[in-house]
């Protein structure tokens, strides 16, 4: 079963597995935001150059599909901004926490709603993987940059030195209520990229 | 000698496991990395402690509980899982396992259910 696996392999299912931890504990309160047991998902961790993430977002979701989409900035060892998607189409869950459908709410309401499920999704997600790679981070205020808006054209107003993005996919699989379906993306200057490489090669090598 | 059986898709957790035994010479370890795997070498190895995790692809931690009681009804599994929810918590000890910890596992958990030396 031991295979030869290159650092890099190594490095990527590290940060996957320290990112499944963290979306584990994004789910209790989730689970209570949400009103719903979610059965946790498998996400998957994909880094790319920033150029190729609009494309694979439209393909992730269909290039035609309404999207929302909140931004959250982190700094300062692990620095960088988060972007969490979500299907606009697929919006059981918001209807749980409004309270209501989603048609019968204000816009307000509904903007509201996205921003406090991005900003638990992504401080769980950002927050933990920080804690795990033994560094702080403090955030920005999350920003609800698209309502509803084409996937096609949210492809991304990135700050220029956001050369390195990693997509991670998650599915929030509610019981009870439809599913959500979305992503999110970290997107790294390059000295943030370096500094998780050696975060991530530090936290291996307490393993062996 | 004590057999332990890890259960994990990811190779990385697999290994925070393992750094996380106790030091005991008595100690041999497999790992598989699903639950078809894991049941092949529980029905080879049938180990004393079963440690898996919830969250895999294909067959999930819960199903895997389920088929390991199925064909041992005294196996000996603990879940490791990131999951906070206590419902989670609820369903793996409804279908048999010993333990729920949450990951990353600390060595003091795993000597709670470590067969003694």
């Amino acid at each position: 079963m031991p295979r030869a696996r290159s650092l890099r392999q190594q490095r990527d299912e590290a940060l996957a597995e320290l990112v499944n931890i963290a979306f584990g504990h994004a789910a209790r309160p989730l689970s209570e935001l949400l009103s719903g047991y979610i059965r946790l998902k498998v996400p998957s961790v994909e880094r790319m150059p920033r150029g190729r993430l609009g494309d694979r977002v439209a393909a992730l979701f269909g290039f035609e599909q309404r999207v929302h989409m909140v931004r959250q900035t982190f700094r300062p060892n692990f620095r960088g901004e988060s972007l969490l998607i979500l299907d606009a189409e697929q919006s059981g869950g918001l209807a749980t926490v409004l309270g209501m459908p989603v048609e019968e709410a204000h816009e307000r309401e509904q903007r509201s709603a996205i921003l406090e499920i991005g900003n638990i999704l992504t401080g769980a997600c950002i927050g933990k993987l920080s804690e795990l790679l033994e560094t702080i981070s403090h955030f920005s205020p999350p920003v609800l940059v698209a309502f509803a808006a084409p996937v096609k054209t949210v492809a991304m107003p990135l700050q220029d030195d956001l050369t390195e993005a990693i997509l991670i996919r998650t599915d929030l699989d509610v019981e009870m209520n439809p599913p959500m379906f979305g992503c999110l993306m970290l997107l790294l200057p390059e000295p943030a990229a370096r500094w998780l490489d050696e975060a991530l090669d530090r936290f291996l090598a307490k393993l062996f | 000698m004590a057999r332990v059986l890890i259960v994990d898709d990811s190779p990385t957790a697999r290994l925070m496991t393992m750094s996380r035994l106790p030091p005991r010479a008595d100690l041999e370890v497999a790992q598989a990395e699903g639950g078809e795997e894991a049941i092949e070498l529980y029905q080879e190895k049938r180990p004393d402690l079963v440690i898996l995790d919830l969250t895999m692809p294909g067959m999930d931690g819960f199903e895997l509980i389920g088929k390991l009681i199925a064909l041992d009804p005294s196996a000996n599994v603990v879940v490791l899982t990131a999951d906070l929810q206590l419902e989670s918590r609820r369903r793996c000890l409804a279908a048999g396992a010993k333990a729920v910890f949450n990951k990353p596992v600390q060595t003091e958990d795993l000597l709670r259910v470590l067969p003694h030396a």
